[in-house]
């Protein structure tokens, strides 16, 4: 090989290492948690997701981490491209009628053995630290939610407000906005609070994914998997069942609102849950001495039975015109 | 027969030495007793099978490709057309699932044996397969596999898409005939698999032409060797899995049932040690064939041919390493997801060698750009794109992040229609000539190269943005932020159905209308990569040489040793 050979080389993967570094940049200003400080405003915003609207710590540090994957793995994207397009332009017959002779060097095979590998090592550091950081979870979370996947629908219990959301099992969507207009399915959530969710189903696997919480977890029958996070923005969260679980798999949407502590203990009580001895001093500073009466809880909302495990799956097919009705196994 | 004499001089010097050889021997394979459709049905001829697997492989990319077509309909009109819906979730969940495995099992597995069939033993010096009979079987039982899978259709098919994921696909939440229907065609096309796997092993380790040292077998050989170890290994217990889930559908075992002590868990670790391998399994073959081309059009051999062999190697044993991480959602040990993350991040390594070796093949090359050659660098930029989202997935809390969404299915469609597919028409176009003596037309293969190209791209490089955003995978309907991305994915399919229709067009007038004008060395410049496929008349004779081949080094070897 040329002297002039090496020297292109080495310019084409220069190359690649700045468009790498200009593509790092540009995902790091893409995202400024100063700044960007409220979720969605209302249920009909579109879904928000961790790369650009992260808000939880869980997904800003899967978004940071990110960053620094992008830049070591992005020279081995551009690097092969630069090359190819070079070859491409330089070495076809018309312009190189005869091929070089047939060549070998060990040591440049050697490098892209070793080299890749050192990056891949490099790349592990910081995403092996943010494992650990979604792993373990905090000793005391603020809020426990067991939340148990079901054909088709997702019920959350608050157990230390001895609540469940009420879901009838019925999933009412409107076709314009795509959201579930049913209230009584949304999980409420306090905002700058830790949040530990134990995940169960009694069927067949569903996953419960929140792209801005950077959160997603199977839940398996037979086992309760665990998954924790935090809340560091308020608006309105949108998710989706993220495994085949049946026919009514699309329509298994998960909305989350983060709020004001205010609010949410005001929906705990509407929902009729009851406020433990240790937060009493709290409720009654953010809501009044009378907010039992003031919130008494709405007709009806009482927890909710779950499907025996053994119930068959047979739901009938939704109409989609308008809002969609679809019944699930009750 | 006729081998040209090759030249004296040490570059591209010849690899068969005329002086010496051993005396005609008798055709072992009875191929030509029969005329007509009784032939084929008989036949034992190595190439012969090959042909009829690459015609199996072809109805089944038409079946498969109208199934993805009804998929992206559907996806593009999420709520139907005027208020009415175009197709129920239930015929949505089966159409994911049998596009899936048509085109795995049906189209990409089988495309590859049927190349490996017709190519190998000629490579390595052969007249056939070892076992002859056994491979005319391994043909035949796919044969019923593949219709049992479609007729599965009639009885509500699979309703859990192509994993059939446990409690899901059980008794209790698919109740349906078609499920077992498509147990036993996995059943039946695994056996062929194995079978198949076994006479590729036996083939080259017994079979190989005097001289044909196993440092000398081409590329596309030792691809095929690696891939049939996997198939080998991985397969049974990919056997095991659906027959465990079979007893649990009729006889009620439980093993994935946790009310009766079993575990649904169990069910991805087994599904799973056989199918992250068979992505390899559909793929190094690929890899092969890329080489062979890119060997012949660049003309110039492989560059670091050993590094290549260790990397294809390097690649199957670490594919056997990595299954978990297909599950890292699903509940682990922590270690675990640790370790199945690292192991998939090394994937890169050996993926990165083949990569830079062909574009060290490629600097300082003659390249001509034939619809074969533009097919195998479309491979490799498209195969890039798709190894490096696959070390992103081996990131695990960016997996969790994008796991089971439009990612994922971007990232499949890069390895699988970038990386396999396009190889597989690479090798369509490359070997056509050898296989039935005619060229298919370069100018019509450069108009299906770009449109297939396109397409490809405009249909899958949205969904990585769609996964980011939040749009899970095999949903039969979507919130409406995701409709204009959806809606230019299901444009792109449409360039593809053009391409793929012309391509199509293509084959069958090459066959019917066209002259066999293929010379032996059907692409010219053979003395660089000297492949004894191209030494032989287009298409072989039934016994593939008049004489067995006596195969000397190669001028460049010593390069090698």
């Amino acid at each position: 090989m040329a002297k002039k050979d090496i020297k292109i080389i080495v310019g084409l993967w220069v190359l690649a290492l700045i468009l790498s570094a200009l593509t790092t940049w540009a995902y790091m200003i893409s995202y400024n948690p100063a700044t960007a400080t409220h979720g969605p405003a209302s249920i009909s915003e579109p879904t928000t997701h961790w790369l650009f609207q992260p808000a939880s710590s869980v997904a800003e540090r899967v978004r940071t981490e990110s960053a620094w994957m992008v830049f070591i793995i992005m020279p081995f994207l551009y690097g092969p491209f630069l090359m190819l397009f070079y070859i491409i332009s330089r070495f076809s017959k018309s312009r190189h009628p005869v091929a070089d002779k047939p060549n070998e060097n060990l040591t440049l095979e050697v490098a892209w053995t070793i080299v890749p590998a050192l990056a891949l090592i490099v790349m592990a550091v910081p995403a092996y630290e943010a494992l650990r950081y979604m792993e373990i979870p905090p000793a005391r979370p603020d809020q426990v939610i067991n939340v148990t996947g079901a054909q088709f629908y997702w019920q959350y219990e608050l157990p230390r407000y001895g609540l469940t959301t009420t879901d009838n099992g019925t999933i009412t969507i409107d076709a314009k906005t795509g959201r579930a207009t049913e209230e009584d399915s949304w999980l409420h959530l306090p905002i700058n609070k830790t949040v530990l969710m134990n995940g169960q189903s009694f069927q067949v696997n569903h996953a419960w994914w929140v792209p801005a919480f950077g959160v997603k977890f199977d839940v398996i029958p037979g086992r309760i998997n665990t998954v924790w996070f935090d809340t560091k923005k308020k608006g309105y969260f949108k998710g989706q069942c993220a495994e085949l679980c049946g026919t009514l798999h699309a329509y298994m949407r998960i909305q989350v609102v983060v709020e004001e502590e205010k609010d949410f203990y005001e929906w705990v009580l509407r929902k009729g849950g009851t406020i433990p001895e240790e937060e009493e001093a709290r409720v009654v500073e953010l809501l009044g001495a009378d907010y039992r009466e003031r919130f008494a809880p709405k007709d009806g909302a009482k927890p909710a039975s779950l499907p025996a495990a053994t119930e068959s799956a047979k739901s009938p097919v939704p109409a989609t015109a308008g809002a969609t009705e679809a019944t699930g196994s009750k | 027969m006729s081998i040209a004499t090759p030249p004296k001089e040490p570059q591209g010097g010849g690899v068969i030495d005329l002086d010496v050889y051993t005396p005609i021997e008798e055709p072992r394979t009875k191929t030509t007793q029969h005329k007509g459709i009784l032939r084929w049905l008989t036949t034992v001829d190595h190439k012969m099978i090959g042909v009829m697997y690459l015609w199996f492989a072809g109805f089944s990319v038409i079946f498969g490709g109208a199934l993805a077509g009804l998929i992206r309909t559907q996806l593009a009109f999420p709520n139907g057309i005027g208020g009415k819906p175009l197709m129920t979730p239930e015929y949505f969940n089966q159409f994911i699932g049998m596009h899936a495995t048509f085109m795995m099992f049906g189209f990409v597995i089988p495309a590859f044996a049927g190349f490996g069939n017709y190519v190998i033993p000629i490579m390595i010096g052969a007249r056939d397969m070892a076992f002859p009979k056994m491979n005319a079987f391994a043909f035949w039982i796919l044969v019923p596999s593949g219709l049992l899978m479609a007729s599965s259709f009639f009885f509500g098919s699979i309703p859990g898409g192509w994993t059939s994921y446990a409690p899901l696909s059980t008794k209790t939440y698919a109740p349906n005939l078609g499920v077992d229907m498509w147990i036993f065609a996995i059943h039946l096309a695994g056996v062929s698999s194995i079978l198949g796997a076994i006479n590729f092993i036996v083939t080259m380790s017994n079979m190989r032409a005097p001289g044909m040292k196993w440092f000398r077998m081409p590329l596309f050989c030792w691809a095929t060797l690696v891939t049939s170890w996997l198939q080998l290994i991985g397969t049974p217990v990919l056997a095991g899995v659906v027959t465990m889930l079979l007893t649990d559908r009729i006889l009620d075992t439980g093993f994935f049932n946790p009310a009766k002590g079993g575990d649904p868990l169990l069910y991805q670790h087994l599904f799973w040690f056989y199918s992250h391998p068979a992505v390899y399994i559909m793929m190094i073959p690929g890899f092969g064939m890329v080489s062979q081309v890119i060997q012949t059009f660049s003309g110039r051999p492989t560059f670091g041919y050993k590094g290549m062999v260790y990397a294809t190697a390097f690649i199957g044993v670490v594919g056997f390493l990595v299954w978990g991480h297909h599950m890292f959602s699903a509940g682990m040990e922590p270690w675990l997801r640790a370790y199945f993350g690292f192991m998939t991040m090394l994937v890169g390594v050996p993926t990165g060698v083949k990569i830079f070796s062909w574009l060290a093949t490629l600097w300082g090359g003659s390249i001509r750009f034939t619809t074969s050659m533009m097919f195998a660098l479309g491979f490799l930029g498209l195969f890039t794109i798709g190894g490096i989202s696959g070390v992103f997935l081996a990131n695990v809390p960016f997996d969790v992040q994008v796991h089971d969404t439009y990612f994922v299915v971007a990232h499949i469609h890069y390895v699988m229609f970038g990386g396999a597919v396009m190889t597989i028409f690479a090798a369509l176009y490359y070997w056509f000539p050898k296989m039935s003596g005619r060229y298919l037309s370069e100018r019509l293969g450069k108009v299906i190269f770009w449109l297939i190209f396109t397409g490809m791209n405009v249909t899958f490089l949205p969904m990585h943005w769609l996964g980011i955003a939040g749009m899970a995978r095999r949903i039969y309907t979507y919130r409406p932020e995701f409709h204009s991305l959806n809606m230019i994915v299901s444009s792109g399919y449409l360039l593809m159905l053009t391409g793929g229709l012309l391509l199509v067009g293509n084959v069958f007038y090459t066959l019917l209308a066209k002259r066999r004008t293929a010379p032996n060395d059907a692409w010219g410049g053979n003395e660089v990569q000297n492949t004894l496929e191209w030494m032989t008349t287009s298409p072989p004779p039934a016994h593939n040489f008049d004489r067995v081949p006596k195969i000397v080094p190669m001028a460049y070897e010593s390069l090698h040793h």
